[in-house]
């Protein structure tokens, strides 16, 4: 088993170098580059029409203007060859600068892990603290009332976008009733605020948006939890508990719940991804500075320095969250055992 | 791709080609210079206006940068930024002539390349120091710099204006490379100084000074940054220029406030719940369904309209001479006699925009008003057509020639014109033309087009400056070869020899007149076929703010503008701020309830 997980581990840096050194390529081919960029919007109009004074464009670059400007973006070197230095100044933990914001990348990432942090975290709490006590119930009571009419509220959050659930909660509840903020993390003066204040209002401005994270998340693990439970119930030790002499409720208290939780913790490991969680429509639509609308930004604006160390993060949270996972059904699941010799 | 980069063409100035070479300007100041001034325009602003309040406004995305020049110093927060860095002189919005800014006045040169400026020796920078010669000589090196990353500037600053030179602390002179009328040599050359006690140049300028504020001569300054959030603005409290002719009773909120709200549905509540002043309305979505309920039937909001006279972008289908059977001149105009452009403004555009009649249109006098853009009509289409050749119609209904379908793809960039597109081409079936639609990202439509790969184009280019440019659309040079924005690939003797005259004319009269006749060729040529231009701004405004009685100007291109040549002409009214608080409170309308306003002073026919 241990020498299973240092293999596991081994494998992060040749996986870590493929995905890199892919995207890396890919954004030295794909189209609209930023000095295309810059060109075409500095010449096409509008629907309307402006008095303006063009000094910043017109004319023709000539050769050695774009090899600067390609210097620039760090567009002048083969692949492999810049590939090669990007990786040196990785692993001296060093991501670069934003092309766009001109300050380090590193720095840009952390100054929103507190808002993803916040948002996965409680997500992530609320998930488990209501997936599994409503799967354990409506694998339970299967067929009664209460589980349809469970199933229908959890299936209408799957089915609508989280984009729609969240215009909608933010026309109704902070347009129309202005019970809510209409958006951001915190307030302008949250700087001005006591400890108290602080919690109150960065929780004042989370209900929202967390609903529309969390209304689709609640249908996989919840039914999830149920099926498990479901089979568990008709399991042969179940009817040995019910022989000698528990209840339902203890029987499924003390022998099934356990094991209905084998199939949620093979992802639970890759939870550790919410360290660079969000969703860029969430968090536009809530105004939100988060790590989902910095990435799709910096892939919108070819920003490729914030691009490639998102995917640095992100990629190696993955694959620890991946071994982590593998731990996590280890440790709730006697039976398994990685890397041994096959038991029947 | 570098190759393909290096050839993208912006040829905004295109007088740039074959160009003699310029005497330089002299060194002592020539004695017998005519000095001139503006002080005898009417003022634009309102002698009611009252001092004071906190503007509070949006844009969608936040700045990346508070440079003025260099990478990703072009976004929509730079708008503010250019506003409070005032030029040499600014033009009148409603006559159009040059008035006093940082220079008081002004001097043409006798080689018809040059002029002198006499600087204003109030003028001071936000941070108390004068604005000087020094700071005017330092602005053209500074434009040069290879470390400010602005390769553009670069150019137009060594080819346009070749030269600034210092005769005394407050007198310059300024060599420009272009020949045109004086009013326009004023405008191309009005530089804006550069403060050279703020500026080291280095290879780390853009990165060091991207997050700097900039010390600047207007009337606002940036006084906080919150990153991701919102900037604001602080008038200054002795600002030099308050009780200059055309700067007093302007810009009068104490604080303007440019929040970040990244969705414009989002931004619309903050508007509704009075957390934002105003609100544009251009989108024919926006002013017919979203600005509706009770903050306007109480009136205390009210609605405007306002028509202006500005450079309207070339909008319209551009047909590429060089693919057949766009070759033929009978086609193109069928094709223009095929495109029903007013069902689509009657329909999915909801009778907003109006037709574009030419290319160029809010150019005042160079404007050929008497050009009529062909109609609908569909007996012309088929007349022109069976002229051609193309009689037969094939068993769909698409004309046919030698075994050709008579098909034009049309390569746009926009999904927003889908609809306008989708009834053109069902529109164009009915006289046997097929018009295959082509959606490309941005980029990809564009370099496209500039490869001269497509048949119809169909885009838009942003109007600017003072007068009509031809030379870069219709010339031969920009014939036949990629990379130009000759993309109609117009290709005839007669407009060559109009366009040199054209670009050599010094005389306003004789350009004015060379430019309707070019404007009439272009329609004769037929190979632009204009579509529409929305000639007015449109807004939502609660009632605190207030304007002067005439509204705006001919050159407004937004009624509230903090800032700018134009702008600033609105002022906050905190009494009645309070009432319309109270009555919201109480439920009690706000006469005249609803309020729409609809000014039509610029109308143009």
């Amino acid at each position: 088993m241990a020498a299973y997980f240092l293999r596991r581990f081994l494998l992060i840096a040749p996986t870590f170098i493929g995905i890199t050194l892919l995207v890396f390529a890919v954004t030295r081919v794909v189209p609209g580059g930023p000095i295309e960029r810059m060109m075409t919007q500095a010449q096409l109009g509008g629907e309307s029409g402006a008095m303006q004074k063009n000094q910043g464009s017109g004319g023709t670059l000539s050769e050695e203007q774009l090899k600067d400007l390609a210097a620039y973006y760090g567009f002048d070197k083969p692949v492999l060859t810049g590939y090669a230095e990007w990786l040196g100044k990785v692993l001296q933990f060093d991501l670069g600068h934003s092309t766009r914001y001109q300050d380090p990348v590193w720095d840009i990432i952390k100054e929103r892990f507190p808002v993803s942090l916040f948002f996965g975290i409680t997500t992530l709490i609320l998930t488990y603290a209501v997936c599994i006590p409503l799967g354990l119930l409506k694998g339970m009571y299967h067929g009664s009332r209460f589980d349809a009419w469970s199933s229908g509220v959890v299936f209408f959050g799957y089915a609508l976008p989280s984009y729609v659930i969240g215009i909608a909660a933010i026309s109704l509840f902070a347009g129309y009733w202005d019970w809510f903020p209409l958006g951001g993390f915190v307030s302008d003066d949250f700087d001005d605020l006591s400890y108290w204040g602080r919690v109150q209002d960065v929780f004042h401005h989370a209900v929202l948006p967390l609903i529309a994270y969390m209304a689709g998340s609640f249908a996989m693990t919840t039914f999830m939890m149920k099926n498990a439970l479901m089979d568990h119930q008709s399991a042969d030790y179940m009817r040995t508990a019910a022989a000698k002499g528990l209840s339902r409720h203890q029987a499924v208290r003390r022998h099934a719940t356990r094991n209905s939780l084998i199939p949620i913790a093979t992802s639970f490991g890759n939870n550790i991804s919410v360290l660079i969680g969000g969703s860029f429509l969430i968090e536009t639509i809530f105004n939100i500075d988060g790590i989902g609308l910095l990435g799709y930004e910096a892939i919108l604006e070819r920003d490729y320095p914030v691009v490639m160390g998102i995917l640095v993060i992100s990629s190696l949270l993955y694959m620890v969250g991946n071994i982590l996972s593998d731990l996590c059904v280890a440790l709730v699941d006697p039976r398994i055992r990685f890397g041994g010799p096959a038991t029947a | 791709m570098s190759k393909i980069v290096a050839s993208l063409l912006l040829v905004l100035f295109a007088n740039l080609c074959a160009l003699p070479a310029q005497a330089g300007l002299p060194e002592a100041l020539p004695a017998d210079l005519q000095w001139q001034t503006n002080n005898e325009d009417p003022i634009f602003a309102s002698p009611d206006a009252k001092r004071g309040g906190r503007f509070r406004t949006f844009v969608t995305t936040f700045p990346l940068t508070l440079r003025l020049v260099g990478p990703d110093s072009n976004g929509s927060f730079a708008s503010f930024l250019r506003a409070n860095d005032l030029g040499l002189v600014g033009l009148h919005p409603n006559t159009l002539k040059p008035i006093p800014e940082l220079a008081t006045h002004w001097a043409f040169g006798d080689d018809g390349h040059s002029i002198f400026y006499r600087l204003d020796p109030d003028a001071r920078w936000s941070d108390g120091e004068p604005v000087t010669a020094d700071d005017y000589v330092f602005a053209l090196s500074f434009m040069r710099s290879k470390f400010i990353l602005a390769p553009w500037y670069n150019n137009y600053f060594s080819e346009v204006i070749t030269e600034v030179v210092k005769y005394d602390d407050h007198t310059i002179g300024i060599a420009g490379s272009v020949a045109k009328p004086a009013d326009e040599m004023l405008f191309d050359l009005s530089l804006s100084p550069v403060p050279e006690h703020f500026h080291i140049l280095d290879e780390n300028w853009v990165r060091d000074y991207n997050w700097r504020i900039e010390p600047n001569t207007g009337p606002y300054q940036i006084s906080e940054v919150r990153k991701g959030k919102y900037v604001e603005f602080t008038r200054k409290a002795d600002w030099w220029a308050n009780n200059k002719r055309y700067f007093q009773y302007r810009f009068n909120p104490e604080h303007i406030r440019v929040k970040v709200i990244r969705d414009i549905n989002v931004a619309y509540q903050y508007f509704r719940k009075g957390e934002l002043d105003n609100f544009p309305l251009l989108m024919p979505r926006f002013w017919h369904k979203k600005a509706q309920g009770e903050i306007y039937e109480q009136g205390y909001v009210a609605k405007i309209k306002f028509y202006n006279d500005v450079p309207q972008p070339i909008n319209g289908l551009f047909l590429n001479e060089d693919a057949p059977p766009l070759d033929d001149k009978r086609v193109r105009y069928a094709i223009a006699h095929a495109l029903n452009v007013q069902k689509v403004i009657d329909t999915v555009l909801r009778g907003d925009y109006e037709r574009m009649q030419t290319a160029n249109e809010g150019y005042g006098d160079y404007t050929n008003t008497h050009i009529r853009a062909r109609r609908f009509d569909l007996a012309k289409a088929d007349q022109y057509l069976t002229e051609a050749g193309w009689s037969e119609r094939g068993p769909d209904g698409i004309r046919v020639k030698d075994g050709q379908r008579l098909s034009i793809r049309v390569t746009y960039y926009s999904s927003g014109h889908n609809d306008r597109l989708v009834i053109l081409a069902q529109e164009a079936r009915k006289a046997g033309i097929e018009l295959a639609l082509n959606l490309l990202d941005g980029s990809t439509a564009f370099k496209q087009i500039l490869e001269n790969k497509h048949q119809a184009a169909w885009m838009a280019w942003s109007g600017a400056g003072l007068s009509p440019r031809y030379w870069e659309f219709y010339h031969s040079d920009n014939a036949h070869k990629p990379q130009t924005n000759n993309v109609t690939n117009t290709d005839n003797p007669q407009m060559d020899e109009k366009i040199m005259a054209y670009r050599t004319a010094t005389d306003k009269v004789t350009r004015v007149k060379l430019a309707h006749e070019l404007e009439q060729m272009v329609y004769e040529q037929g190979s632009y076929i204009p579509t529409f231009k929305v000639p007015y701004t449109r807004e939502a405004y609660w009632r605190w703010l207030k304007l002067p009685a005439f509204h705006g100007t001919r050159t407004s291109d937004q009624l509230f503008s903090p800032m700018g040549g134009s702008g600033g002409l609105f002022w906050i009214d905190e009494a009645a701020k309070r009432q319309i608080e109270d009555l919201k409170d109480k439920g009690q309308p706000l006469p005249p309830a609803p309020l729409l306003e609809i000014d039509e002073t610029w109308k143009l026919n």
